[in-house]
């Protein structure tokens, strides 16, 4: 290899000789700062012991005119002091609360603690909350505090309910929140790879009257794991009103399973047919490349008769296909750049 | 198992492994924020009773969900509110509101920083530096004269500020990264900065290069190869082009003499995985035949595995398995060569378990995983058992 000498390891870096005096640091202070603004006003924080009610306040203060660093800072705060306050007080805290960005955080800070101690039945007082507070965004903000942990898992424990209700919730924001925990819970805390998850995501999915929010929920949602009754439900959404609703079950059945695929793949080319939409035939063929992956290509190549509009669309996948690449997320990239 | 999601390697990304240099460079280690911790609760933890001031009279906190309660209304804990956690200020709402660029610095500079409260003042200082090049420099020059946290809250809010994509400050930035003279911790927190960069001119690309090639540099040589691959990464994923990033990113991994630079030359496109033309096949099939560290080999293997060539990467898998020895590397080649075919692997890599029967097991886990009907190689990877022992402690490759 040209240039190879021996090999080192990197070193650990020199200790900076740059330390300075006090009397020095505050003097290149004053001089930098000046060249930028005038010395400030505020006098310095100082430190004091926390307690929790002190957090919520700061929290509460925060929420109404601090920056959003100040924001960030206390409720990182708040939900870092759930493992170290008696648990009965942050339950108390949670009730008495009627801020919705305050209750949210006092909610995570439960959810948790719940989560760290591995106890999901700790999560009922944020899910029962979620469940019967006559204000809908104290219901909202609830169920936003359950972002970012188990919370599938969580409502299974309880036996009470599940994320189809919430989605049935008359108040907008609560669906919302609903859907926007599953996404996260999806993608971010168990990376597409929880059955329990995918399956909830649907049944929400079909209970949702919101179609564009339905779809928004298929569409980020990975069907990895989803089991044969999520595939009925996807499929019966092949049928929906709406037609971004039908493109996004067509592509979540894409997504699914080889357990799953033959009954996927039946659904799929049989609305193919049927479909009136361009759009929704598009978001088929999309599925029927991810089922197939290389050996889609046969089954494209038979539906180019149906609709000639499509056939650039369906060219493309062949295109995407034929590099021969292995993964879906690649094949779907190379499409996207391959048609410029 | 370890699912990571580049598929092949079982380790999270999208943030590269902790590397000796990286881990130095994390704004708190682990032994700072314990050094940190230790003098935080010796200044500022109360023994006994808090020394705290009693509340006002009158001053209780209103009932929740009321207004935002004023400094003076805010609760004072009692002995038995207390919760043994450092963090909690008075005047901290005050202070956020009214607090100059100046007074951010100085409370830098009081230090006892504590991991949160850190983040909050580069968080804050973030905020106030803004879109503002004439700030960010000022901020800039302040870091020149500091170190350890306080260089890294001062330098890592220069990178979260929107001013950062102004030209001059990445061009203060580079220099202070090219800066011989500067102290290492500074040259690589200055690098670190840069990653932010939505996009790297060609003569920018090459100045970092240089910064890599320079064998006294270390950290810096890291971060800045690290940067180069960030910003491709980011680059690439909004339309631009890869390529010119790879060509200085492959020179490094070729000629670089620091092994953990060469490594993390040729890792950072796993962060992409841009499909690699016919152009680096014979580079990289000379680094994966021929370069003395395993790791590197094994890395060489993993590069290959997203290409334009598929037939001719089959080619080279099929001449190095036999002549590689060590069983790391051959599992690298063995499981790379099923990234590049799939199923159509099979029969390569029968042949590949019919010379190192430690393969075996593996062929047949593929043959099984393929017959269940599954394509994607993300999936099948997921499946896949591990049967050779080549991760290190930090979930890396070995």
């Amino acid at each position: 290899m040209p240039g190879r000498g021996r090999r080192r390891a990197l070193r650990a870096p020199p200790t900076p000789p740059r330390r300075r005096s006090a009397a020095l640091a505050a003097a290149a202070l004053a001089l930098l700062a000046g060249a930028a603004e005038p010395e400030g006003s505020a006098p310095a924080p100082e430190r004091e012991p926390c307690s929790l009610p002190g957090m919520v306040d700061d929290l509460r203060a925060a929420l109404h005119d601090g920056s959003p660093a100040l924001q960030k800072y206390q409720k990182f705060l708040l939900k870092e002091a759930a493992m170290r306050v008696p648990p009965e007080r942050l339950r108390a805290a949670f009730a008495a609360e009627r801020d919705p960005g305050v209750l949210e955080a006092l909610g995570a800070a439960i959810a948790s603690r719940a989560s760290n101690a591995g106890e999901p039945a700790a999560f009922a007082p944020v899910v029962e909350r979620a469940r019967r507070d006559a204000d809908p965004a104290l219901r909202a903000a609830s169920l936003r505090g359950l972002r970012g942990f188990g919370s599938v898992e969580a409502m299974a424990a309880s036996g009470r309910t599940s994320y189809a209700d919430f989605a049935r919730d008359p108040a907008p924001e609560v669906r919302q929140a609903a859907a926007e925990n599953l996404l996260h819970e999806s993608q971010k805390v168990y990376f597409g790879h929880e059955r329990a998850v995918s399956e909830a995501a649907v049944e929400a999915a079909a209970a949702l009257a919101d179609p564009a929010l339905a779809a928004k929920l298929l569409a980020g949602t990975s069907m990895e794991q989803a089991g044969p009754a999520a595939v009925e439900k996807l499929v019966e959404k092949l049928s929906a009103d709406d037609a971004g609703l039908r493109a996004a079950a067509a592509k979540a059945l894409g997504d699914v399973s080889a357990a799953q695929a033959g009954a996927a793949q039946r659904a799929l080319l049989e609305r193919y047919r049927a479909e009136p939409e361009r759009e929704v035939r598009a978001a088929i063929l999309e599925g029927l490349a991810h089922l197939g992956l290389g050996a889609a290509a046969p089954t494209l190549e038979s539906l180019r008769g149906v609709d000639p509009a499509l056939a650039p669309e369906i060219d493309a996948w062949l295109k995407a296909l034929a590099t021969g690449l292995q993964e879906w997320s690649l094949i779907v990239r190379e499409k996207q750049r391959l048609q410029g | 198992m370890n699912r990571g999601t580049v598929p092949g390697v079982r380790r999270p990304p999208p943030s590269p492994p902790a590397r000796p240099a990286e881990g130095r460079y994390r704004w708190v280690g682990t032994a700072g924020a314990a050094a940190l911790l230790v003098a935080f609760w010796a200044a500022f933890w109360p023994r006994g009773k808090p020394e705290v001031a009693p509340p006002a009279p009158g001053a209780e906190a209103p009932a929740p969900g009321e207004a935002a309660p004023g400094e003076a209304a805010r609760h004072r804990p009692s002995e038995e509110d207390v919760v043994p956690m450092p963090g909690c200020f008075r005047g901290l709402r005050e202070f956020d509101r009214h607090a100059t660029l100046a007074d951010l610095r100085a409370a830098i500079l009081r230090g006892g920083l504590d991991q949160p409260f850190a983040e909050y003042l580069r968080g804050r200082l973030a905020e106030l530096i803004g879109g503002a090049p004439e700030r960010a420099r000022a901020v800039l020059a302040w870091a020149k004269e500091a170190s350890g946290a306080e260089l890294e809250v001062l330098l890592g809010a220069i990178k979260d500020s929107a001013a950062v994509h102004d030209p001059g400050v990445a061009e203060s930035l580079l220099a202070t990264g090219e800066d011989k003279a500067a102290a290492t911790d500074l040259r690589a927190a200055a690098l670190d900065a840069l990653e932010t960069q939505h996009k790297l001119e060609p003569a920018t690309m090459a100045r970092l290069k240089a910064i890599a090639l320079d064998d006294g540099a270390d950290a810096p040589a890291w971060l800045a190869t690290r940067t180069l691959g960030r910003v491709m990464k980011e680059d690439f994923e909004h339309g631009g082009s890869f390529e010119p990033y790879w060509r200085e990113l492959l020179a490094i991994g070729q000629t670089s003499r620091e092994t953990q630079v060469q490594l993390l030359a040729l890792e950072m496109p796993s962060y992409a995985d841009p499909v690699l033309g016919r152009e680096s096949i014979d580079a990289l099939a000379q680094i994966m035949r021929t370069d003395p560290d395993r790791a590197v080999r094994e890395m060489a293997a993993h590069r290959l595995s997203v290409t334009k060539d598929p037939d001719k990467v089959l080619a080279i898998y099929r001449q190095a398995f036999p002549a590689e020895r060590d069983e790391c590397v051959r599992w690298a080649i063995f499981r790379f060569t099923v990234r590049v075919a799939g199923a159509g692997a099979l029969p390569l890599l029968a042949e590949f378990a019919a010379i190192d029967r430690r393969f075996k097991e593996d062929h047949q886990d593929f043959v099984t995983l393929y017959a269940s009907g599954t394509t994607d190689f993300a999936r099948i990877w997921t499946g896949k058992e591990e049967r050779h022992q080549c991760l290190g402690e930090e979930g890396e490759e070995r």
